[in-house]
């Protein structure tokens, strides 16, 4: 397999390991106003505060900071503490609408630790607002 | 390279406080480390790091304002000059700086030496001794040893030194499935005939590895999580779960407990115990902790982490916890289960070695997700059936350590931390094993 230069240390006093560096997903042509009018009832999450994935990176649960109902193609009421889970194979196959570059930024965490020794590192990943289906959200104590 | 003495620092901190001006002071704390890391791979050598670095850390402290800076420490006389110009930078730049409303000011916490060198092979002989042991296994890895500095030392008088070495070959062993179990050997003190029985058991756990993995569906379980997946649930209760900053800002997930609102079980203590020897008592600022800080007493709330800034800001009693307010040296209280009893008492359920990856779901309600790892079996009529497929948790500590729980057993393992982002981490974690009435899988 030819290499990709994706070997970096955190530090002088480690040494390099193969990570993730500028892994984007794409933005497609849906604008948000689009996604959200095309929806009867959801969720819009947004700046995620809790992550955790197995180590097959698999079966996964985020919780977000903010989040909206969407009714009848409309924002609407804020959520409490929501929160959503799956499994990574059905969750991009559940994938319905992609933003538009208007949508598209850089968010998510931006840092990254492993390897052994430990190691943290800036990591960046641009994306657009993306629309899927059938997740399963919770949220609000429950 | 030579080792650091603490001699080093004291001439250092000499040098740094008699450049010290009128309302001036300053704290310097200092953290170093001779390790050799060496990753393994398939029971051979894959990479090492051997590394020397020690930190000074200087938070310089003028009328009502503070900053700090940091300065690499070789423990020679250059040391002085960089630092000094570095302090003269300090004292120009913290002019512009606002004051601050919560600082803590140096003050004199006593002066304390504990230097815990017990007799270690060399490195290079411990490594071969692994390799020895591991050569029939596939075993991959990291096997870490060497001193470890802890200091602080500050300008009203007080000197805190903890030099202590150790090592820990943290490993998994996969099977021909890629299955894996995982394994921890650490210590002061070496065992050539410890690491032996520690593979060999862990051989076992993976030769049942081999048998089909069960699907276990969503839904509430009988589970017996063992001493080292109850520590890492203290991992997560250390981040917000215990600190009284987190609870005064609004942030701290042990809301209900504090105000009385909810208990846990009788059955559950956790307490701050320094008497595990494995991190000092002194902080960052040199403050010293209780040796045993009882944070929950037979299910009720007795007190949180506070440190001196806390506080100062929230007009509340400090017990010299760290800034952090994490926990340093937890341990939890045993109960009745002996090992003997523990496949029998779950019956038919889940027995959980390891758990991966777990985070906060719900801070209001105490509630944590995360994944089971390694070597976890369905359990039937009080025997091992099979090992399961992953499964994703999420429940709350009310319940596990409150409505949920059956017992805790009668040992506790202690897990040495073995964290190693920018220096390698001191302290450790004492717990025993818990069995939980339905706890909740989601995935």
């Amino acid at each position: 397999m030819p290499g990709v230069s994706s070997q970096r240390a955190t530090s002088w006093n480690r040494a390099p390991i193969d990570r993730m560096a500028n892994v984007n997903l794409e933005p497609g042509t849906s604008t948000f106003d689009q996604m959200i009018s095309s929806v009867e009832r959801g969720v819009f999450m947004r700046t995620t505060r809790s992550w955790s994935i197995d180590d097959y990176r698999n079966k996964f649960q985020f919780g977000c900071e903010y989040g909206q109902l969407i009714e009848n193609g409309k924002l609407t009421k804020l959520v409490k503490n929501p929160n959503y889970r799956g499994i990574t194979a059905p969750f991009w196959n559940q994938l319905k609408m992609v933003g538009d570059r208007s949508t598209f930024e850089i968010g998510g965490l931006t840092n990254c630790g492993k390897g052994e020794p430990n190691q943290v590192i800036f990591v960046g990943h641009a994306s657009p607002t993306c629309l899927f289906s059938n997740i399963e959200v919770f949220g609000g104590g429950r | 390279m030579q080792a650091l003495q603490s001699s080093a620092l004291e001439i250092f901190a000499k040098k740094m406080f008699n450049e010290l001006q009128g309302d001036e002071s300053l704290t310097l704390s200092l953290s170093g480390e001779d390790t050799l890391f060496t990753r393994l791979s398939q029971a051979k050598i894959r990479q090492v790091t051997t590394l020397h670095q020690a930190f000074v850390e200087c938070s310089f402290i003028k009328g009502n304002k503070t900053t700090t800076f940091t300065l690499p420490f070789r423990g020679t006389e250059e040391d002085a000059a960089v630092g000094i110009k570095k302090l003269k930078e300090a004292r120009a730049w913290i002019e512009k700086l606002p004051e601050d409303p919560y600082l803590v000011r140096p003050a004199y916490y006593g002066v304390t030496k504990d230097e815990n060198l017990d007799t270690l092979p060399s490195s290079e002989e411990m490594l071969s001794s692994v390799l020895d042991t591991a050569s029939h296994v596939d075993l991959a890895g990291v096997f870490s040893s060497g001193d470890i500095i802890r200091a602080t030392i500050n300008s009203a008088g007080q000197f805190h030194w903890f030099k202590t070495r150790n090592y820990y070959l943290d490993y998994s062993l996969y099977n021909e499935k890629q299955k894996a179990v995982k394994g921890l050997f650490a210590g002061n003190s070496w065992n050539a005939d410890g690491l032996k029985t520690n593979i060999k058991d862990s051989e076992y756990k993976l030769s049942l590895m081999n048998r089909d993995s069960k699907k276990i569906e969503r839904g509430a379980y009988r589970v017996f999580l063992a001493p080292s997946a109850v520590s890492e649930l203290l991992g997560t209760l250390s981040w917000g779960g215990v600190s009284m900053g987190e609870h005064k800002r609004g942030g701290g997930s042990l809301k209900d407990l504090w105000e009385g609102k909810k208990k846990m079980s009788e059955k559950f203590s956790l307490a701050e115990d320094f008497s595990l020897g494995m991190s000092p008592r002194f902080n960052d600022k040199g403050e010293v902790s209780p040796a045993h800080l009882p944070l929950i007493e037979k299910g009720e709330f007795r007190n949180f982490l506070t440190s001196t800034r806390t506080a100062n800001e929230f007009k509340v009693e400090s017990n010299n916890a760290s800034d952090w307010e994490s926990l340093r040296s937890p341990v939890i209280s045993t109960g009745n289960l002996s090992r003997e009893e523990i496949y029998k008492e779950i019956g038919t359920g889940l027995y959980l070695s390891d758990l991966h990856y777990l985070n906060w779901s719900d801070r209001e309600t105490a509630r944590v997700t995360g994944m089971t790892r390694y070597a976890c079996f369905w359990i039937e009529n009080g025997e091992i059936a099979s090992p399961i497929q992953d499964l994703r948790f999420d429940e709350s500590f009310y319940h596990l350590f409150g409505t949920g729980l059956v017992d805790l057993t009668n040992f506790a393992d202690i897990s040495p931390a073995t964290g190693s982002y920018f220096q390698r981490d001191v302290g450790g974690t004492k717990a025993p094993g818990i069995l939980v009435n339905d706890f909740k899988f989601t995935l």
